[in-house]
């Protein structure tokens, strides 16, 4: 167990979740268990086509279907761009998305909607649907987006970028960033290795469990509500209000418990259809995605071609890094420009190296459309570098172990890149003030006996080999991102925390509660959370970018301190003893001649004296974004004449920081690493020509169940991060980028042979081996 | 359509719209609502329910089938405050995060448990192996498994 | 969807009136896994559970599965005690169902849905073929497996109902083994591979049986890697014989996963794993040239 002694009581420790008996018990608490009566069902008829407008769209046969209620075409809406993706205003993303278009761009587009009083209905509805296609040519690769006669796949007038930032949609390029910190070409040349290599990273779905749902209805006052399946509640009332052209005032959003999101849920998807739904018929409407659909006409993982060229020299020195990226981002421009960024923002600034290009487009495919992703660009940019990294460490004849603790940023250093590239424009200068990295390293070289496995000459059919690599992520959106508490105590010493921050399953509501009893010498159990929830909770930005234990807990702690102040104000009072000589423990406040207990005080401030109300509010920025640090070591078995990989142990050793609830910072660590095994040995896309998708299915889009659990272990190295909660950082999302490039360099380990792309099938490692020919032994 | 069936040991007339409606469907509209929908193609196993004591997909379970046979679902095991032991477990471990996958884990875990009481990892992995879960990595629900081994057992 | 019309016979004789009715589209339900998630519109149903289906039996000469046997009652036959006196076939069944699909599918599929509908988890027919199965129907037909596969089983079968699966018990002491590659555990097969062999001086192959399933449709056998192999010992070069026979034998049918190439490509390798463990994990050999690296 990864348990630290400190001297906190409620903070550090593995407190169960607060809504964990909910759960487990299988309670009505996602938005599919609220039956609204009279609820009305929507299904949305999906383009065949890849790219064509709608000349003619016929809906009166659907229309008179009984138990119809409504069908929506881009006739029916309001032609108002927007961007789906969940980010704070204006967001650095194009509005290049309407409810409904007269244009479609990519197999899976929304052509029309339907409410009926039955799903089964509705789906008889879709097939009555008439429409005729003008097909116009697809672009199905990326490379060819910005040609010079390619399909523009944007071309609606409306389309535009609400930051003055790139947007060239004529070129089918949706965003674009480059800088230069010292002189890389001359750096390049000075180098005594420089090894170049295209990577490709590919398409991939988040699956969570719970598909996409919304629900919008009307409550008793005629505002529509909306209960939703979102990591953004704040962001999906001000874009459906935008959306649909009606004051942020009337509509509620709500997010229940919800199954899973993983980035795939920040993005404002389906509210403003079910809304728009809604409101055409002046129902409740639920639309619920089918596992297909969740696959096709959601959100994915952007798919990256990066060209990277790196130098170094003899003896050591990181010289150069030249990153080039064609990002591909599907038929629209979500999360575009930050992805991007973000893929030089957490990989750039972790290696001591003064020179960098770093380059990218993002560009229009008629593809399924991407969107955040756990990982946010990072994960395809740690793919290339680590693999790198492992070729360079080989080209100097050091090992990767010891030259890792060399070459990464320590505390007290800055990077240029930090001021240079933030998650959109411009980033926020900082300096490293917490970095466990080399501990990670260590620790995991061990768990894994790296030594006695790496390198290891063999012979047989079975080839064993180790692999490793180092990352960082960040925690939080400095200058940008918001998140606000409020807090009220009760007569029994409870108090209500009501807070805008989300929780996605990731136990937020916990820590958030573990992080105020702490603030105020009380039980986590005292805490009554109640989250997400525009009317009833302040604002916040949402889960997202690994913010919310560091900038959503730390609005919650200076809520709790003001909290504190109060009721030993109130303490005070009573004991008439000043301030100097109170101290709040164990839910009582202790003078030197009484204590009175939080129960009492509560009764006091309520009923006998001086009444009012204890409570109070907070919001947070932050100013930095700390990164957490890991190594991920891995040990595989190549069967050599299938090239079927399988991985014998996993080992990620990761700083968070203080780990407010170390169990919970294990299970987010555990879940991203089987995610990116997965992603690297079997999860992709199988695209016909035409760009239709041929496995939206679990039958062939392939996730890890238990029976492929290999053996993975987690060590958590504390540290302390000055400017965190309790010295937190954060965890969620950095597990995810080890996996691909600590797989390929362990399969480079076993057999000799480096792959550029994954997912790592077998007939794609037996081919890397079969392409050594005589160097394979 | 009715029919009758026990579902947690209490007999039941459930209204079905067919024999052939999926069992999910019956037993969300009849208030059952832990199990989930995850695919509808028996693949995720958020709908997992046990029939006479095996677990089977609900999502592809015809409905008219359950006549006469004993259903377990999540509703039979604890309630809050009275959890039964493995649900305890399963919190105790970290093994719950988002919560839609578990209903189905712990019911496939029962189903393993009151047949075999010390399972070893292997045979933990292949009972859970038509559960997905994309959240804990499943690390901590072997945990839990094993702990509620041990508390069924009287150990812990 | 899904208020397709059941039938409920309560004897055999009924269920084969109802099908031979003259009526459209009636089609026997077994597991239901296939017919849920890909309904047939307008379709009636029989439902085989309750006519009594569902049973492993053996005596001396055969093993009998009635055809409403799940996969999963098969993954664990013969139970525990019985295994423990030595599995017919070294196992063959028990590895051939437990990768079949996941728990809760095992638990629904039937052996008579699995010989039937051939879906892409559809491993039993190798097993029979190798055993050389029966496959008993309500009319009182009896197909030896090789029969029965030769053609779609649903063309072979007309409109008739599989009651039973009857297997000899005479070879029992053969070794058996299976195979099932894919990409993850509950995976469809990519392919799986089955033997039936019998060794003489512990080294030498006296006599083998193999099929393949999931390179096309119906399974298949190998007769003329079967003969090469007939009293011969693994050496190198036999090893290089049976791939290429094995590769030059196969009938390969498109997969959008993987290249039919690659399937032919790996046949010898899937195939050396079931035979023999001396090629199988354990001897890495480990040689240390230079210790400062």
């Amino acid at each position: 167990m990864n348990e630290v002694k400190n001297n906190f009581l409620q903070v550090g420790k593995s407190k169960i979740k607060v809504d964990g008996q909910a759960l487990v018990t299988g309670q009505p608490v996602f938005v599919g268990d609220f039956i609204i009566p009279g609820m009305l069902w929507a299904k949305v008829l999906w383009s065949p086509h890849a790219h064509a407008r709608i000349k003619k769209i016929d809906t009166s046969k659907a229309e008179k279907l009984p138990g119809v209620k409504a069908v929506l075409t881009y006739k029916d809406v309001p032609r108002i761009p927007f961007t789906t993706a969940g980010q704070g205003a204006p967001e650095p993303s194009p509005y290049d998305s309407f409810i409904l278009d007269n244009k479609v761009r990519f197999v899976g587009d929304r052509v029309a909607a339907v409410a009926a009083e039955t799903e089964e209905i509705a789906n008889e509805a879709l097939k009555l649907i008439k429409v005729d296609y003008e097909i116009l040519e697809p672009l199905l690769d990326p490379k060819n987006s910005r040609k010079k006669n390619a399909p523009v796949i944007h071309d609606e007038k409306e389309a535009r970028m609400p930051l003055p930032l790139a947007y060239q949609p004529k070129k089918n390029i949706c965003a674009h960033i480059d800088i230069k910190i010292g002189d890389a070409e001359k750096a390049l040349k000075e180098s005594d290795y420089v090894i170049e290599h295209e990577y490709d990273i590919h398409y991939a779905q988040h699956t969570p469990i719970e598909t996409h749902i919304s629900t919008a209805y009307f409550d008793v006052h005629g505002r529509m509500v909306i209960l939703t399946s979102t990591q953004v509640p704040f962001h999906v009332r001000r874009i459906v209000a935008r959306a649909l052209n009606i004051p942020v005032q009337k509509i509620r959003v709500i997010k229940p418990r919800i199954g899973g999101g993983f980035g795939g849920k920040q993005e404002v998807l389906i509210e403003p259809l079910v809304a728009a739904l809604a409101m055409k018929t002046n129902q409740a409407v639920c639309l619920k995605y089918t596992r297909s659909e969740e696959f096709v006409s959601s959100r994915c993982r952007h798919p990256q071609i990066i060209n990277l060229k790196t130098g170094v020299k003899k003896d050591g020195t990181f010289s150069a890094i030249d990153m080039r990226i064609v990002q591909n981002n599907g038929a629209y421009g979500s999360h575009s420009l930050t992805i991007l960024c973000n893929t030089g923002s957490k990989i750039l600034p972790l290696f001591k190296c003064k020179n960098v290009i770093f380059d990218g487009d993002v560009v229009y495919t008629n593809l399924p459309v991407c969107g955040a992703y756990r990982g946010y660009g990072a994960t395809e940019g740690y793919f290339a570098m680590g693999i790198q990294l492992d070729e360079m460490a080989e080209k100097i004849g050091v090992d990767i172990v010891e030259w890792s603790k060399k070459i990464h940023i320590l505390v007290g250093e800055t990077s240029p890149v930090f001021a240079a590239l933030g998650e959109g424009v411009e980033g926020v200068e900082q300096s490293i003030s917490s970095c466990g990295l080399d501990k990670c390293i260590e620790l995991g070289a061990k768990e894994i006996n790296w030594y006695q496995k790496r390198r290891k000459k063999q012979t047989g059919r079975f080839r064993r080999g180790v692999g490793m690599t180092i990352m960082m992520q960040g925690s939080s959106i400095p200058e940008i991102d918001m998140g606000a508490a409020f807090m009220k105590m009760n007569e029994d010493g409870s108090f209500n925390l009501l807070i805008g921050a989300t929780d996605l399953g990731t136990g937020s509501d916990t820590i958030m509660a573990q992080i105020a009893a702490e603030v105020l010498a009380t039980e986590t159990d005292k805490m009554i959370v109640y989250s997400s929830d525009t009317d009833l909770t302040p604002f916040d930005v949402g889960a997202y970018a690994s913010s919310t234990t560091y900038l959503s807990g730390q609005a919650v702690i200076k809520t709790a301190q003001k909290v504190k102040e109060q009721i030993l104000k109130v303490a005070s009072e009573m004991l008439k003893e000043p301030l100097e000589n109170l101290k709040a423990e164990h839910s009582t406040v202790f003078g030197k001649t009484g204590k009175v207990t939080f129960s009492e005080i509560a009764n006091y401030s309520l009923y006998t004296k001086h009444q009012h109300q204890i409570m109070a509010s907070d919001s947070h920025i932050t100013h930095k974004s700390p990164p957490p640090f890991s190594a991920h070591f891995a040990e595989v078995e190549v069967d050599t004449l299938t090239g079927k990989v399988r991985v014998i142990k996993y080992v990620a050793a990761v700083d968070c920081g203080t780990a407010i609830n170390p169990i919970s910072a294990e299970g987010q660590t555990e879940g991203a690493v089987l995610n990116g095994l997965s992603y690297a040995l079997c999860e992709r896309y199988i695209f016909n020509e035409k760009g239709r998708m041929l496995n939206p299915n679990f039958d062939n889009y392939k996730i890890f169940s238990t029976a492929d659990l290999p053996e993975i272990k987690t060590i958590l190295v504390p540290t302390y991060e000055p400017t965190g909660p309790f010295g937190a950082k954060s965890v969620s999302e950095i597990g995810i980028n080890g996996p691909c490039p600590v797989i390929a360099n362990a399969i480079y380990d076993a057999v000799g042979a480096r792959l550029y792309n994954a997912p790592f099938t077998p007939d794609k490692v037996l081919a890397a081996i079969k392409s050594l020919g005589n160097k394979f032994l | 359509m009715k029919i009758e069936t026990f579902i947690n040991e209490e007999k039941k007339k459930l209204n079905i719209k067919g024999y052939t409606e999926p069992l999910l469907d019956v037993l969300r509209r009849h208030g059952y609502i832990g199990a989930k929908e995850g695919c509808r193609q028996g693949q995720c196993g958020a709908c997992v329910v046990l029939i006479n004591g095996l677990a089977v997909n609900s999502c592809i379970y015809p409905a008219g089938r359950t006549s006469g046979k004993k259903i377990t679902t999540i509703e039979g095991l604890g309630k809050p405050n009275n959890l039964d032991k493995i649900q305890q477990a399963y919190l105790e471990t970290g093994a719950v995060q988002c919560g839609y996958c578990t209903p189905g884990m712990v019911l496939s875990t029962k189903s393993l448990l009151d047949k075999n009481p010390m399972p070893k990892d292997e045979e933990i992995k292949l009972a859970l192996d038509g559960n997905l879960c994309r959240c804990t990595g499943y690390v901590k629900i072997i945990d839990a498994v094993k702990l509620a081994a041990k508390k069924l057992q009287g150990k812990k | 969807m899904n208020n397709n019309t059941v039938y409920l016979p309560k004897k055999l004789p009924e269920a084969l009136k109802i099908l031979n009715s003259g009526k459209e589209k009636i089609l026997p339900l077994a597991g239901g896994t296939t017919l849920l998630i890909n309904p047939t519109e307008n379709a009636s149903y029989i439902e085989l559970d309750g006519l009594n289906l569902n049973y492993i039996k053996s005596d001396k000469n055969n093993l009998s599965v009635g055809a409403m046997t799940t996969i999963g009652q098969l993954s664990v036959w013969p139970q525990a005690q019985k295994r423990a006196q030595g599995e017919p076939w070294n196992g063959l069944i028990r590895k051939c169902a437990i990768a079949i699909a996941s728990t809760p599918n095992r638990n629904m599929i039937t052996a008579g849905g699995n010989i039937v509908g051939l879906r892409p988890w559809s491993a039993l027919p190798g097993v029979l073929l190798l055993l050389d199965g029966k496959i008993i129907t309500a009319k009182g037909k009896i197909y030896p497996a090789k029969e029965f596969f030769s053609k779609l089983p649903k063309t072979i079968l007309g409109k008739d109902i599989v009651t039973e699966i009857r297997i000899p018990l005479d070879n029992k002491d053969l070794i058996g083994g299976w195979k099932k590659f894919s990409l993850t555990s509950t995976d469809y097969p990519i392919l799986s591979m089955g033997v039936l062999y019998k060794l003489k001086n512990k080294s030498t192959i006296e006599n083998i049986k193999i099929v393949a399933t999931g390179l096309t449709i119906l399974p298949q056998r190998f007769i003329k890697t079967e003969k090469l192999l007939k009293n011969k010992q693994l050496t190198a070069n036999t090893i290089k014989l049976l791939t290429k026979s094995l590769q030059d034998e196969a009938v390969i049918s498109a997969d959008i996963r993987v290249a039919k190439d690659y399937k032919r490509e790996i046949l010898g390798a899937i195939f050396l794993e079931l035979i023999n463990n001396k090629y199988n994990r354990g001897a890495t050999e480990v040689a240390e040239k230079d210790k400062n690296k």
